[in-house]
């Protein structure tokens, strides 16, 4: 179990919650919330220690096209990148739904 | 055996010799095959040679991609060989792995939904290796076969069925592309994640041929 926290600029307000993913093998569920200054806040709890550049990168990935202020908490269950980036973009659609 | 083996069947080999990799594989994995010569497909095309596998370490971070050629399996154990093997009645390590002590009541519940199913994951590995892959902590992974569309409501009830054992156990439709989760597919309002071989993408209906590209 390893926790791990990231930090993005943001421009756009969040105006609710959203809740996406499974809380299974090989998956992740991305709770997404309006955060309380300007920026976005990545959480991250993994059951799979030592992948913690892998994270970055992923998350780097998906906040070139993410900008909004949230407070998002993910909780893995190792997942792979590919899995992860599919939910935070599910997330973001159902932000924008 | 099949030419291509499906997703979480267990292939037994005579050791890391059988294999290819991608680097030089790292101490605990050559130690893990010393242990238990077995290797699990993955979801994943092969590279033209050999099957894509997996092989499992002790702890979670160690998983290693590998490929393997089809003349160098010895022995091929999908989920429903285990589950019809039903090796857990003799496991003496029911008492201390919940995730052992509840395939009875699984194999109950699946059958009485008119479902066919096999264990994949630690439990699975235990089962087709015979040695402890499965912990006191462990979640029970099975595989569900699912040709043709199941009810969203089927889905519900199994889901509710299933969250009333003492284990939580964590469901993979295996439809025609891919594979579900059947925890997502039966309370989902939008799309799904599908993993295929290509990798995982949303789709509105897991049961249609072609639908959205992989992410």
């Amino acid at each position: 179990m390893e926790r791990l926290s990231f930090t993005y600029p943001a421009r756009q307000a969040v105006a609710r919650r959203v809740h996406v993913g499974v809380v299974g093998s090989g998956d992740l569920e991305v709770l997404l919330e309006p955060s309380n200054d300007a920026q976005a806040h990545v959480a991250v709890t993994t059951s799979v220690d030592g992948f913690g550049t892998v994270w970055q990168h992923v998350l780097d990935r998906f906040f070139t096209r993410f900008d909004a202020a949230a407070a998002i908490e993910i909780n893995d269950f190792g997942a792979t990148p590919g899995m992860v980036l599919l939910r935070l973009e599910q997330a973001a659609e159902a932000l924008r739904a | 055996m099949p030419p291509e083996p499906g997703a979480h069947t267990l292939l037994r080999i005579a050791g890391a010799d059988s294999l290819h990799w991608a680097g030089a594989p790292p101490a605990w994995a050559l130690s893990a095959l010393a242990c238990a010569p077995w290797v699990v497909v993955r979801r994943a095309r092969g590279d033209g040679v050999g099957i894509a596998v997996g092989v499992r370490g002790a702890a979670r971070a160690e998983r290693l991609a590998a490929w393997l050629h089809p003349d160098q399996v010895l022995e091929c154990l999908t989920p429903a060989d285990l589950a019809a093997r039903r090796g857990w009645s003799r496991s003496t390590r029911r008492a201390q792995v919940p995730a052992l002590a509840a395939l009875d009541a699984v194999d109950a519940l699946l059958r009485a939904h008119g479902l066919a199913w096999g264990p994949c994951g630690s439990v699975g590995f235990e089962l087709a290796s015979g040695t402890a892959a499965a912990g006191p902590t462990s979640d029970l992974d099975i595989t569900v076969p699912a040709p043709q569309p199941l009810a969203r409501a089927v889905a519900a009830a199994l889901l509710a069925s299933l969250a009333r054992l003492a284990v939580r156990v964590d469901v993979q439709l295996e439809v025609p592309q891919g594979a579900v989760a059947l925890a997502e597919y039966a309370h989902a309002r939008g799309s799904v994640a599908l993993r295929t071989v290509e990798g995982v993408r949303l789709v509105s209906d897991p049961w249609a041929a072609h639908a959205g590209a992989a992410a």
